[in-house]
C-alpha cells in the first residue's frame, strides 16, 4: 500500500529542475534559456534556424483573475434626502466620527456612488504585497478595480491548475494515499511561506485545500493570501474571509469579521494536514452551524455537537449548561479592542476564556488512531479507507506537529517560525536549495558565510556546488553559451497585455463577470438572529454566515436563524486561469530572433547613427522581452556587482526604452542609489523627533497628486511624509522645504511604494542634481537666473513668440516659478511627469529649460493672438502639453543650441584682464535677449554667420576668419541683414557694446542668435592662432 | 454721473496662510466649483472674472498667490499696484488669524494707497471647529476700516457676496481704465543682493 507515487514523491527533483539563479535581477517566475550551439557545433548539418534552443520553463505557471466585490461604504444623509459623503448623525452609517469629505460618481442607473477611500486603500495595500517574494509563495501580481463594476476589484495573481485539493482527488481515484516523506514536504513549504508572510506582519487566513497550488515541479505555491490584508482585515468585504473548515477556534469566537492574527493560519494548517492524511476533513460536515459547534466542541466548549469517542462520531446532544457567555463573549471583545492594556492583562483574560482545554482534541486524534487500527485489523471496508495515509501512517513526529497545530488556545499554539525549528523538519531544510539564499543574499559582493560554518554538513556543503553552476542542466540544447533569464509575474502580465490581453475580457469571455447591480448584492445570508447555538440564545451576537460555493457538490443545510436572499453574490472563490501560451512562444521567438550579439549590434547602431532599427519600441514586443532581459542583468549587476560597470550600460539602454515596468529602478540606477546604502541612510534619520516642517507637510501632503489612488490613499501620505520628513531632517542645514519638493518626491514614491528608503535616497539624488541650488531659504537670485536662461532659449529658438510675450509684458516669472522649482512635477499629471523625467534623468541638467521652451513652444500659434490675460490664463493649458512631442522637440534643440548658452560664464576671483569671466550684475544681464556662447563652440561649429560689429579699422587689424564686419548704424541694415535670417548668427561685438545690435536681430524675428562671451578679447586670449592679424603693424 | 456699460479693469491679490483656502475662493468664484484637494499654489496663479453691479461691470484680475512663508519674497511683485487684496484665514486656526492680520499690516505699509482690504474668514462649513470668534475678526476688520466676511469655498456661501461688496466699494473713477490693473513686472529687490533677507526668518 505504501508505493510512493512518482508525481508525489518530490524531494528527488529538488536539484534537477530547481536550479537556483544567481546572476539575474528576478528571482521567482518563468525561467527562460537561450542555448547558442554555434560555439561548439557537433552537428554540421545544423539548420540556421535551429542554431540556438530557447526553452521557457514554466513550471505550470499561470495568471489568474479573482474578481471580489467591496464594500460600498455609502451613506446616505437623511435629513434631506440627498446622497452626501459626509456622514451626518442620522446617517445610516454607524461608523466614522469624524466626517471625512469623499467624492461621488452617479453611475448609468443614477445611483450615487462614492470613489471612496476603500478603492484607494485597497490599491496602496495591494502595492505591499506585490512586494513580496518567496519560493513558496504565488506572486500577487497587481490588484486593478474593475472598469465594469465600480464595486469590484480584480486580483491578478501567479497560479497553477494543480492544487493540494486536486491532488487528493487525484489520489483516492488511484488509491495511491499520499506517502508520509510528501506530507511532511508539503508540511514544510507550507510552514516556509506561512513564516515568511507573517514575518511581513501578514495572516493568510483563508488557507485551505484548494488554495495551496503545486507547480509542475510538485511545488506548495500559496494563493489567494491578500485578500486578508487586501481588505484591512475583512473590513472592505461584505463577505467573511476565510474557509470555516479551516477556521480555528478563536477567530470563530471573534465573529466572522473578526480580525485574526498569525496562529490562525497554524490551526489551519493543523486542519489541512489531517485532511490530507485522511483523506476526509475531519468535522464531516459542511453546514456552517455543526461545522461551528464541532470546531468549538473540541476546543474545550460546551456545544450542540459532541464527540463519542465510543462511536467514534460525532454527535448531536443536548446543551446542558453554555459555557459561552455573553460575558465571556464580551470580555473577548475587550482583548480585541482595547489596545491600552498590557501583555500580561491580555494574556490573563484570554486565559479566562475557556480555550484551554485540550482534553477534547487530544480524545478526538487519539480515536482517530484507535479507529484506524481496528479498521486494519479487521480489514473491514470502512467507508473512509484508503484515501489517506492516514495517521498511523504518519511519522510520530509529524503527528506531534499536527497536534501542536490544533492546540485551541492561541497563547499555547507555537507560531510558524517556532514549528519550522522542529527537528522533524530538518532532513528537509538540508535539501532545500532556498534553504541557501544567505549565499548570494542581496548586498553582498562576496559569499556572506554564517557564523555557523563549522556546523554545515558535508552533504550541506556539496549541495552548494548545484547554486553557483548555470550552464549546466536544464532541458536545452546542452552546451555552448547559454543565455537566460526569469520573468516575474508582472513582467510575464506585462507582456500578456501587450499582446493584447484584458483582464475584463477575459472575465467575460470565460464567464465570470455576471452583470448585476450592485445594490442586489446582498449576502447571501443574512444572519436575522444569529446565534451560536441552535437551540439556545445564549451564544455569539456575531454572524456566522460562512458557506462557499466551491463546495456545491455537497448538499448545503439550511440554518433556521439565516435567511438566504435572492440575486445575490457572495465571495465567489473562483478563479480565472489565463491561457499564457502565446506570451511563453513570444518569448521563444524573442530569444531567437535577438541573440545576444543581434541585439549587441543593434543598440550600436541605433546609438550611433540614430537610424531607426529599434524605432517604434512600445509596440515591438519582441524588443521590450529582450530589453527587459538586458536590465535585468544590469540592474543586478548595478545593485550588487560593479555600479561603474553597468551604469554607463542603463543609460546606454535607457535612452533607447525604459520599460514602465522596470522604471522605478532604472531611476534609481541612473541617479547613483545603492540599496544597502539607502537602507542604512534612512535607519540612520531618526523620524520621531519633531521636524520644522511637520506641520507644514500636514497641509501639503492631502492636496498632492490627489487623483492618483497610491497618492491619496492613507498608506500613500504617511509614507510620503516619512520621506518629506527625512529629506527636511537631513537638509536642516543648508536646505529647506519648498512647496512642491512634495511634488517631487511623488513619483519616486509611486515607484518605491513600501519602500521609503529607496524612495527617499532617489529623491534626495534628484534634489541634488536638480534642484539644490532652489531649496535653500533664498532662492530667488537663482530662480532668476534659471528664468533668464529659459527666456534667451526662447528667444534662440523662437523669437517672435519671445516678442510678443515680452510685449504683452508676460513675464516668466509670472508663470514658470512652478515649473522649475518642481522640474515640472507640480504642473503634470504623474503619467505624464514620467515621460519627461525618463529624458530629463538622462541629459544635462540644463534639459528642463529645453523642455520649458518646448512646452510653450507648443502653444505658440495660440499665444501669438492672445493678449495678457488670455495669455495668462492659457498656462493653466499647458498640463495638456503632448509630451512625447515635447521631449523630442527639446532634445533637438538642444542638439541644435551650443551648450555654453546654458552654463555660467562666471568664475570667481578671475583676473582683471578676462573680464568675461567676471560677474555682471543680473539686471544688466536680464537686458539681454540673447544667449552668450563660448569660443568653444564658435570654433568647433563652422556652419556659422559672423558678425562682427566693431570698426572696421579694428576689424581689419586683428579678425576672425570668415567673419562679416558689420556697421551696427548702416540705415538699412534690416535688408542687410535679411540673407543671414535662419543660419545661426554669432556677434562678435566690443567691450559693454553691441546688445542693443543683437537685441534688434531678435525683435527682427531672427532665430539662432547669440553673443561671444568676451568678444574679440577672449579669442585672442584663447585662440589667437586662429585669428587672421594684418601685418601692417 | 453715467456709467452704463462701462467695465472697470482691477488687480485684486488673495493673500493668506498656506491651505486656507484662497486658492478654492477664487475657483469658486471664478470657476464655480470646488475640489476637496485643491493642489498647492506655486508662485501664484492668475484668473479673471466679472462681477455685475447696478449700473457698472467690474472685472478682477486676479492673483491668488503661495500660502508658504517661503514664497512671501514673490508677495510684493503681485500685490504691487493691486487695488483691492483679500487676506483669507481660516476660522479653525488661531495662526492663520494671526497672519492674516500680519499680512494686513503688509499691505497697509506697503501696498497701493487707497487699496481696498477685505479679510475672509474660510471654512465657515466647519464651523464646527471654530477657534477665531466671529466678533474677534469683526471687530478687528472694523478698526482697520476692512470689508469683513465668513465665507465657505465648498458651500460657496458668500464667496460671490465678498467679491461685490469689494467692486462695490471701489471707486469707479475714470482714471481706472481697463488694462491699469497690469501687474507691475518688477522683479522685488529685497531677494536679489543676497545679503541680508528680512523675508525667510
Amino acid at each position: 500500500m505504501m508505493k510512493s507515487d512518482e508525481g508525489v514523491s518530490g524531494n528527488s527533483n529538488n536539484n534537477n529542475n530547481y536550479k537556483f539563479k544567481d546572476n539575474t535581477f528576478r528571482k521567482y517566475g518563468v525561467e527562460v534559456v537561450a542555448y547558442d550551439n554555434n560555439n561548439n557545433n557537433n552537428n554540421n548539418n545544423n539548420n540556421n534556424d535551429d542554431n540556438n534552443t530557447v526553452t521557457v520553463n514554466s513550471r505550470g505557471f499561470h495568471i489568474s483573475i479573482h474578481p471580489f466585490s467591496f464594500r460600498n461604504k455609502l451613506t446616505i444623509n437623511q435629513n434631506n434626502g440627498s446622497i452626501g459623503g459626509s456622514s451626518s448623525s442620522s446617517s445610516t452609517s454607524n461608523s466614522v466620527s469624524t466626517p471625512k469629505p469623499q467624492s461621488f460618481y452617479v453611475d448609468d442607473a443614477g445611483i450615487a456612488k462614492q470613489l471612496n477611500q476603500s478603492v484607494f486603500d485597497i490599491l496602496s495595500r495591494s502595492r505591499y504585497l506585490s512586494s513580496l517574494s518567496h519560493e513558496n509563495l504565488a506572486e500577487f501580481i497587481a490588484a486593478e478595480p474593475s472598469q465594469k463594476h465600480h464595486d469590484q476589484m480584480l486580483i491578478v495573481s501567479e497560479d497553477y491548475k494543480n492544487s493540494l485539493e486536486k491532488q487528493i482527488e487525484i489520489q483516492a481515484k488511484r488509491q495511491t494515499p499520499i506517502p508520509s516523506n510528501t506530507i511532511g514536504r508539503y508540511a514544510y513549504q507550507i510552514l516556509k511561506a506561512l513564516s515568511y508572510l507573517h514575518s511581513q506582519d501578514l495572516t493568510h487566513r483563508s488557507l485551505s485545500l484548494d488554495n495551496i497550488k503545486l507547480d509542475d515541479n510538485n511545488q506548495i505555491k500559496l494563493t489567494n493570501y491578500g485578500l486578508y490584508y487586501l481588505s484591512d482585515h475583512g473590513e472592505n468585504v461584505s463577505f467573511p474571509i476565510g474557509n470555516l473548515l479551516y477556521l480555528s477556534p478563536e477567530s470563530i469566537l471573534r465573529g466572522a469579521k473578526g480580525s485574526s492574527n498569525t496562529k490562525a493560519d497554524v490551526w489551519a494548517l493543523g486542519c489541512i494536514l489531517l485532511h490530507i492524511c485522511l483523506g476526509y476533513c475531519i468535522w464531516q460536515d459542511n453546514n456552517p452551524s455543526i461545522v461551528t459547534n464541532r470546531i468549538l466542541h473540541l476546543s474545550g466548549y460546551s456545544t450542540t455537537q459532541s464527540f463519542n469517542s465510543i462511536s467514534k462520531s460525532f454527535e448531536q446532544c443536548e446543551l446542558k449548561k453554555t459555557i459561552i457567555n455573553e460575558k465571556q463573549h464580551e470580555e473577548y471583545e475587550e482583548y480585541d479592542d482595547d489596545e491600552d492594556i498590557s501583555e500580561e492583562e491580555k494574556e490573563k483574560r484570554i486565559k479566562d476564556i475557556k480555550l484551554n482545554n485540550r482534553d477534547n482534541m487530544n480524545n478526538f486524534i487519539n480515536s482517530l488512531k484507535r479507529e484506524e487500527k481496528e479498521n486494519s485489523d479487521s480489514n473491514s471496508g470502512s467507508s473512509n479507507s484508503n484515501i489517506g495515509i492516514g495517521l498511523n501512517g504518519l511519522g510520530k513526529e509529524l503527528i506531534e506537529i499536527i497536534e501542536q497545530c490544533l492546540i485551541p488556545n492561541p497563547m499555547d499554539r507555537p507560531d510558524s517560525e517556532t514549528l519550522l525549528d522542529h527537528p522533524y523538519f530538518n532532513e528537509y531544510k538540508n535539501i532545500d536549495p532556498y534553504q541557501l539564499q544567505w549565499i548570494i543574499k542581496p548586498f553582498t559582493k562576496s559569499w556572506d558565510l554564517p557564523d555557523s560554518l563549522e556546523s554545515l554538513t558535508l552533504k550541506e556543503i556539496e549541495s552548494y556546488g548545484h547554486i553557483g553552476s548555470d550552464n549546466n542542466g536544464g532541458g536545452g540544447g546542452g552546451g555552448g553559451e547559454s543565455d537566460s533569464d526569469i520573468y516575474s509575474g508582472k513582467e510575464i502580465y506585462y507582456f500578456w497585455k501587450l499582446l493584447g490581453g484584458n483582464i475584463e475580457k477575459e472575465l467575460v469571455n470565460k464567464g465570470f463577470a455576471k452583470a448585476s447591480p450592485s445594490v442586489h448584492k446582498l449576502p447571501l445570508y443574512v444572519p436575522v438572529k444569529a446565534s451560536l447555538t441552535e437551540s439556545t440564545n445564549s451564544g455569539l451576537n456575531s454572524p456566522q454566515p460562512y458557506q462557499h460555493q466551491h463546495h456545491q457538490h455537497q448538499h448545503q443545510h439550511q440554518h433556521p436563524n439565516i435567511i438566504k436572499s435572492k440575486n445575490s453574490t457572495v465571495y465567489n472563490n473562483e478563479f480565472c486561469l489565463v491561457e499564457l501560451s502565446n506570451v511563453f512562444l513570444k518569448i521563444k521567438e524573442s530569444f531567437k530572433l535577438y541573440g545576444s550579439k543581434v541585439f549587441e549590434e543593434g543598440i550600436e547602431q541605433s546609438n550611433n547613427n540614430n537610424n531607426n532599427r529599434f524605432n517604434n519600441i512600445e509596440n515591438n514586443i519582441e524588443l521590450q522581452i529582450i530589453i527587459i532581459r538586458e536590465f535585468h542583468k544590469l540592474l543586478y549587476q548595478y545593485q550588487y556587482d560593479d555600479p561603474t560597470l553597468s551604469q554607463p550600460k542603463i543609460y546606454r539602454l535607457a535612452k533607447l526604452f525604459v520599460p514602465p515596468i522596470l522604471r522605478g529602478d532604472i531611476w534609481s540606477s541612473i541617479l547613483g542609489v545603492n540599496e544597502r546604502e539607502a537602507k542604512q541612510l534612512y535607519n540612520s534619520i531618526n523620524l520621531d523627533v519633531k521636524g520644522p516642517n511637520d506641520k507644514q507637510f500636514e497641509l501639503d501632503i492631502p492636496r498632492c497628486h490627489q487623483y492618483h489612488p497610491l497618492l491619496s490613499s492613507r498608506q500613500g501620505h504617511v509614507q510620503l511624509f516619512k520621506i518629506l520628513k527625512a529629506w527636511s531632517l537631513l537638509n536642516l542645514e543648508k536646505g529647506c522645504y519648498w512647496q512642491g519638493l512634495d511634488n517631487v518626491a511623488s513619483p519616486f514614491l509611486v515607484h518605491h511604494f513600501f519602500n521609503e528608503p529607496i524612495a527617499f535616497a532617489s529623491l534626495k539624488a534628484f534634489v541634488d542634481k536638480y534642484l539644490s541650488i532652489l531649496y535653500v531659504p533664498n532662492n530667488h537670485a537663482a530662480l532668476s537666473e534659471i528664468m533668464l536662461i529659459y527666456q534667451q532659449l526662447l528667444a534662440y529658438h523662437d523669437p517672435e513668440l519671445l516678442n510678443h510675450l515680452m510685449d504683452i509684458q508676460l513675464d516668466p516669472n509670472l508663470y514658470s516659478i512652478p515649473w522649475f522649482i518642481t522640474v515640472f512635477a507640480h504642473i503634470l499629471p504623474i503619467d505624464k511627469l514620467e515621460i519627461l523625467w525618463d529624458s530629463i534623468l538622462l541629459c544635462p541638467s540644463s534639459l528642463p529649460n529645453f523642455i520649458a521652451a518646448s512646452m510653450i513652444i507648443q502653444f505658440r500659434d495660440s499665444i501669438l493672438k492672445m493678449n495678457f490675460e488670455d495669455g495668462i490664463t492659457m498656462m493653466s493649458m499647458i498640463p495638456s502639453v503632448d509630451v512625447h512631442k515635447c521631449v523630442s522637440d527639446a532634445l533637438s534643440m538642444f542638439n541644435k543650441t551650443p551648450l555654453s548658452t546654458t552654463v555660467t560664464k562666471f568664475v570667481s576671483n578671475t583676473d582683471q584682464e578676462l573680464w568675461w569671466m567676471q560677474e555682471v550684475p543680473f539686471e544688466k544681464r536680464k537686458l539681454e535677449l540673447f544667449p552668450r556662447i563660448d569660443i568653444h563652440d564658435l570654433i568647433n561649429d563652422q556652419q556659422k554667420v559672423i558678425l562682427d560689429i566693431r570698426t572696421p579699422l579694428q576689424f581689419q587689424q586683428i579678425h576672425y576668419p570668415s567673419s562679416i564686419n558689420v556697421n551696427p548704424k548702416l540705415s538699412k541694415l534690416q535688408q542687410q541683414m535679411e540673407q543671414y535670417k535662419g543660419q545661426q548668427i554669432v556677434v562678435i561685438a566690443p567691450k559693454d557694446q553691441g546688445v542693443d545690435f543683437t537685441n534688434q536681430l531678435i525683435q527682427w524675428k531672427f532665430p539662432f542668435v547669440s553673443m561671444l562671451n568676451g568678444g574679440m578679447d577672449s579669442l585672442e586670449h584663447g585662440a589667437h592662432s586662429l585669428l587672421i592679424i594684418s601685418n601692417k603693424n | 454721473m453715467n456709467n452704463n456699460n462701462k467695465i472697470f479693469q482691477f488687480k485684486l491679490v488673495l493673500l493668506g496662510e498656506a491651505a486656507v483656502g484662497k486658492s478654492s475662493l477664487v475657483l469658486r468664484f471664478v470657476r464655480g466649483h470646488f475640489l476637496d484637494y485643491q493642489e498647492s499654489t506655486i508662485g501664484a496663479a492668475f484668473l479673471a472674472q466679472t462681477v455685475c453691479l447696478n449700473d457698472t461691470t467690474v472685472k478682477f484680475e486676479i492673483w491668488d498667490t503661495a500660502g508658504q512663508e517661503r514664497y512671501h519674497t514673490l508677495a510684493p511683485m503681485y500685490y504691487r499696484g493691486a487695488q483691492a487684496a483679500i487676506v483669507v484665514y481660516d476660522i479653525r486656526s488661531e495662526d492663520s488669524f494671526e497672519r492674516a492680520i500680519k499680512w494686513v499690516k503688509e499691505l497697509q505699509r506697503q501696498g497701493s494707497p487707497n487699496i481696498v482690504i477685505a479679510l475672509a474668514g474660510n471654512k465657515l462649513d466647519l464651523a464646527a471647529k471654530r477657534k477665531v470668534e466671529t466678533a474677534e475678526a469683526q471687530q478687528y476688520a472694523e478698526e482697520n476700516g476692512l470689508l469683513f466676511m465668513e465665507t465657505s469655498a465648498k458651500t460657496s456661501q458668500n464667496v460671490n457676496e465678498l467679491f461685490v461688496e469689494i467692486a462695490k466699494k471701489l471707486p469707479k473713477t475714470p482714471t481706472t481704465r481697463p488694462g491699469s490693473g497690469r501687474v507691475a513686472i518688477a522683479p522685488i529687490d529685497n531677494g536679489n543682493t543676497g545679503k541680508k533677507n528680512k523675508c525667510c526668518n
